[in-house]
């Protein structure tokens, strides 16, 4: 696929305008790594000074970021400042409660936007339209942590249903455990981005049943569900998928108020942690393993394009 | 066909005077509110609603409706000039990519790419640790992280309507270029672009009160819904109106721009 | 109240159209508390179980690691690894006449390492050779940095030779030590196996610790107290650190014990069925620091005890903190062996904050309610970390307090990092905040004039000759008797000299089962584990 590794290539001088700002970024932020320390009385300024050192705080910026650099591109991406341990581990011990949580959401999501944004745009104006529209927009209105929070108060304080956090029991194998413990996080996910596609879809599909080839279409005699689906839903599909490969990547690394609501052990809550350590080596590692996963699903979402819409592939 | 019209444009009157409705208790707000806004008697903490506090008393025994009249001042602006700066920058860059296309749209898109490439929240997290925050800036940051979406709809959109055929017959019956990306793309992107705005709406009011959940949103004792409910979340079984009257303004809010954007956003169909 | 309760949540629920399932409620979900397991909903996830690298407070190492002593409920110190506290009147402490000081720890017979090998004086030098060496990085070399060596006649005695007089020397273990055969020759900093599991004497060990989850204790077979201890068998760190989330754990039972619940939850907590909310007085008390150098009108005492007469600490106490906290009016709190209440007060006086402020020329000249000299508005920042729904709340109210007497305070939430550098570099008017309190009551830290940052935490940037001379002198007296006079004069001079705003004690709050027993709690840093050797749930 010569298209995509072009545009892989292109990618190069993007991470890297990408890590500069990111960098800056990260160290501008008041306070550093050995802030944390401030805290403790027992720590004294020597010590403070010695801790620099040995990080390699002390050495000015620039001389930081290359070094980090040439570390990155090589694999090294350093040690944590929060407990000592490679990076790499820290992000992929993370990394599989993040996917699951993700997919879970998904899958939700999908399976709750896709049948409600098609219904509400055939049916647009009806009362389906209707509720369809006041269920959106309510969860549209909501804030992540507080309809995660009244979620967790129902279903786990009050009818002690479903866990309230946490991703496992103790000695609660087994897949239903693990559903319980996804169940409320994977729905606070899954309803805010649901909300957002069933609006994308309504009006995506709607402005193309108003088009010209779908009233061609049915003008030609074919079945009115034929042409509400295969016709109209195809098209609508296109900028659709878009905003659900951009949700996807951003759900990856933007999960942090409801990973953080929910103590789910993902990259969201590293990133918590790590920005109220200023732990720079994870923090950088996090930001542009984000960037590449972004990067990576707007080519798929790019190819999809051609695959797609006849009219771009033709 | 014809009551179905009728009856959305009365529901389209209704929205577009409930947006003006908010819009205009956020300016009256000091005239309206019954009392100050910043008026802690704790003696008076915690109280249901009444006749004298409508929506109940806070933590610090300030007046609720109060401060949700003047919340409605900062969350509107947060709201309403954050997403239209973000949409409009959104849509101007998608349209011109998808547009133009060659260097022009891959410039574009990477610096799309760049800009959606880092997470919103985490960025915007770490930009208000280094600025302080402040009404207007929190505009200008919501927005600036805010655009890409509506940029990469539009172009896609673009891209697609761009291969049709009238726009090409458009050109060549010798149309300038500026005349085609006005008269015939925008109109045809516009539904995209309306829904996108009042998603954006909604998304900016959150996003504020998802950085007061981490303490960098509007600083107190100045009201914004998000800030309101965040100081809820502790309170919610005990003192429900806390959570209840921001939560509501939120949803009405979402609900009236959606409800005024929908008839924009339904195309005309010859 | 339960019907009300009932009714509270109906109308939530209605209002939030999710359905009706109100009502019958309370379904407890978790496990309940036994001697197999105990949960515990710990607000964070700690960064390494090596304790003299950590800068969290260290529950899990508590349970695993033993230190030769440790502050017990009173915070006496007591010795654990160590079969008496040495003193000047035991014989374990010399002074020696060239100024230093010798001091003799005597070990318990019979201790092993978790892996069977004997817990010996070799493990005490190594510790602090360990510290004070240049290739391992610790959190705090303080107090380890004025030993010259260690000297180990036998296996069970360590001489300590400190270059100086210290009075703290008795909490110089109080974390414990590393175990020399394990740690020998190794990059301590990068030792990832001991420091994610850590080898202790302690009644338990690290069974399993999954990554952003929980850390799992289990017993050890073999523990020196005898075979019958600990009673409980596993312990269960579950990491949580958000507020809200970790209350609702212990509310539905899925959390058993949570420490230091804030005092705005505890509403939420105080009914639930088979959970007690042990309260003690802390050893920090939250505080407004007041910043000399950056704020001019700061540097007249009148103006400093005019504004702490202007704070009704009283109702905010009664009100925001639900009378869980007790005002207090000093640095050294009354769990401290050297507190003493005989010092100033400052009831809260509007009429008596009105005469000081126009005593010292601040006066509200052109009417907008606001004070002025010169010119220049009696204004200052009042800086707190965000995220703390109590902190928000009171210093709301200290600015509605101020602002009427005509002092104009704004407030602005920062996070902890970020308000760590600031006052760090002195940027800031004012900070609402605390400490974490040593055990020992050495305030020189805090208030002695060469002690601003970066040499000390003197942030209120006081400087006073009289004030200097009583701390230091406490410092360096190692008779308890007579560093508790210097120390109760020192209380006095500071609260005639009203360099910050003293608010409350931090009261601790901690969520345990009522059918815990032993449960003694702590008011210092060491924790509520201290003791957890000897906890029993008991039906």
């Amino acid at each position: 696929m010569p298209a995509a590794l072009r545009r892989l290539l292109q990618a190069v001088p993007l991470l890297l305008l990408i890590s500069v700002l990111v960098f800056a970024l990260v160290h501008a932020a008041p306070g550093g790594p050995l802030a944390i320390y401030l805290e403790n009385p027992n720590v004294r300024p020597a010590d403070i000074e010695r801790l620099r050192r040995s990080l390699g705080l002390d050495q000015p910026l620039p001389v930081q970021y290359l070094k980090w650099l040439g570390g990155f591109v090589t694999g090294d991406w350093g040690f944590s400042f929060t407990d000592g341990r490679p990076v790499t581990a820290r992000l992929l011990e993370r990394l599989p409660a993040t996917l699951e949580l993700v997919g879970a959401s998904l899958v939700l999501a999908l399976v709750a936007a896709v049948p409600a944004g098609v219904l509400a745009a055939v049916r647009r104006g009806r009362a389906t339209d209707r509720i369809v529209s006041a269920v959106t927009i309510a969860a549209i209105s909501l804030p992540a942590f507080w309809f995660g929070l009244l979620l967790q108060l129902v279903f786990a304080v009050w009818l002690g249903w479903l866990p309230s956090s946490g991703r496992s029991s103790l000695f609660g194998s087994g897949i239903g455990d693990r559903l319980a413990h996804l169940a409320l996080p994977a729905t606070v996910l899954a309803i805010l981005h649901a909300a957002a596609w069933t609006r994308y879809l309504r009006s995506a599909m709607g402005n193309v049943i108003a088009q010209r080839f779908i009233l061609a279409a049915r003008g030609r005699g074919l079945h009115e569900r034929t042409v509400r689906y295969r016709h109209a839903l195809r098209n609508a599909l296109l900028p659709f998928l878009t905003v659900v490969l951009l949700d996807a990547a951003i759900m990856i690394s933007g999960a942090v108020v409801t990973e953080s609501v929910f103590a789910w052990p993902g990259l969201g809550g590293l990133f918590t942690e790590a920005l109220a350590r200023r732990d720079y080596t994870v923090l950088m590692a996090f930001l542009m393993i984000s960037s590449v996963g972004v990067i990576v699903l707007n080519l798929v979402a790019d190819l999809s394009y051609r695959w797609l819409d006849p009219r771009v592939r033709a | 066909m014809s009551a179905a019209n009728e009856q959305s444009a009365t529901n389209m009157r209704w929205a577009w005077g409930l947006v003006l409705a908010l819009v205009g208790v956020a300016i009256l707000a000091p005239l309206v509110a019954p009392f100050a806004p910043d008026a802690v008697d704790l003696a008076l903490r915690r109280q249901g609603p009444s006749a004298l506090h409508w929506f109940g008393t806070d933590d610090l025994g300030r007046d609720v409706f109060t401060r949700v009249l003047h919340g409605a001042r900062v969350s509107l602006a947060i709201g309403l000039l954050a997403a239209a700066l973000s949409v409009a920058l959104g849509t101007a860059i998608g349209l011109v990519a998808g547009f133009i296309g060659g260097a022009v749209d891959t410039g574009l898109m990477r610096l799309t790419d760049a800009m959606l490439a880092v997470p919103r929240l985490p960025l915007l997290m770490i930009l208000t640790a280094i600025l302080q925050p402040s009404i207007p800036l929190l505009i200008i940051l919501v927005s600036v992280v805010g655009w890409m979406e509506t940029s990469r709809v539009v172009r896609s959109e673009a891209l697609s309507l761009g291969r049709r055929g009238f726009i090409e017959a458009a050109q060549a019956l010798g149309l300038s270029r500026t005349r085609v990306l006005v008269r015939h793309m925008l109109p045809n992107v516009l539904p995209t672009v309306i829904v996108s705005a009042t998603l954006a709406v909604g998304r900016s009011i959150l996003l504020e009160s998802a950085l007061s959940f981490f303490g960098v949103g509007v600083q107190p004792p100045a009201a914004s819904w998000g800030n309101m409910l965040y100081q809820a979340q502790s309170t919610m079984t005990s003192e429900p109106w806390l959570a209840l009257f921001p939560g509501l303004a939120i949803f009405l809010t979402t609900l009236a721009v959606n409800a005024a954007g929908e008839r924009l956003s339904t195309p005309a169909v010859s | 109240m339960r019907m009300l309760n009932v009714a509270r949540r109906a109308a939530l629920l209605g209002a939030f159209v999710l359905g009706s399932c109100s009502g019958e409620g309370g379904g407890r979900r978790g496990t309940g508390p036994s001697n197999d397991l105990l949960v515990v909903g710990y607000d964070r996830e700690p960064d390494t179980l090596n304790r003299f690298s950590t800068h969290i407070l260290e529950d899990v190492q508590t349970c695993v690691i033993e230190g030769l002593v440790t502050n017990d409920e009173h915070m006496n110190v007591i010795p654990v690894l160590a079969t008496e506290v040495p003193t000047i009147a035991n014989g374990g402490v010399t002074l020696r006449p060239d100024g230093g000081m010798d001091v003799t720890w005597k070990l318990r017979p019979g201790v092993k390492w978790h892996d069977g090998v004997p817990f010996t004086s070799a493990d005490v030098k190594f510790t602090v050779d360990a510290i004070n060496s240049p290739d391992y990085n610790p959190e705090s070399t303080d107090g380890f940095d004025r030993i010259t060596s260690v000297d180990t006649p036998d296996s069970l005695t360590a001489i300590v030779h400190y270059r100086e007089h210290y009075a703290p020397y008795q909490l110089q273990f109080v974390r414990g030590t590393l175990p020399r055969h394990v740690l020998e020759g190794k990059d301590i900093d990068r030792a990832t196996e001991y420091n994610r599991s850590p080898l202790g004497t302690g009644p338990y060990r690290v069974a399993e610790w999954k990554t952003g989850e929980y850390i799992l204790l289990e017993r050890v077979p073999n523990y020196w107290r005898g075979s019958e201890f600990p009673k409980i068998k596993r312990i269960q760190f579950k990491f949580i650190p958000n507020t809200t989330t970790r209350v609702n754990q212990l509310a539905s039972g899925e959390a058993h014990v949570v420490a230091l619940v804030p005092w705005d939850k505890y509403r939420d907590l105080k009914d639930v069925p088979g959970l007690t909310v042990h309260r003690m007085i802390g050893n920090s008390y939250e505080h407004i620091t007041l910043n000399q150098r950056q704020v001019e009108a700061f540097r007249d005492v009148r103006v400093r005890q005019a504004l702490t007469h202007a704070i009704d600490r009283e109702l905010i106490v009664r009100t925001i903190l639900d009378s869980l906290a007790p005002v207090v009016h000093g640095a050294i709190q009354p769990v401290s062996w050297a507190f003493t209440d005989s010092v100033r007060h400052y009831p809260f006086d509007t009429a008596r904050a009105k005469t000081l402020l126009d005593e010292t020329g601040w006066k509200d000249a052109n009417g907008d309610g606001i004070r002025e000299r010169n010119g220049k508005p009696l204004a200052f920042t009042l800086l707190t970390q965000a995220g703390f729904a109590i902190r928000e709340s009171v210093s709301q109210a200290v600015q509605r307090q101020l602002r009427d007497v005509g002092v104009d305070v704004k407030i602005q939430l920062v996070d902890g990092t970020a308000i760590s550098s600031l006052w760090f570099e002195g940027k800031f008017d004012a900070m609402l905040h605390w400490w974490h309190m040593p055990a020992d009551p050495e305030i020189t830290l805090f208030f002695a004039s060469d002690r601003t940052p970066p040499a000390g935490r003197n942030i209120n940037y006081v400087s006073d000759k009289a004030l200097d001379d009583l701390m230091y002198a406490s410092d360096r007296e190692i008779d308890q008797v007579k560093r508790r006079v210097l120390l109760v004069k020192a209380q006095q001079r500071l609260a005639e000299l009203a360099p910050e705003i003293p608010l409350y004690n931090v009261t601790r709050l901690d969520g345990v089962p009522t059918s815990l027993k032993g449960f003694k709690g702590n008011p210092t840093n060491t924790g509520v584990f201290w003791n957890v050797w000897e906890w029993e749930v008991t039906p």
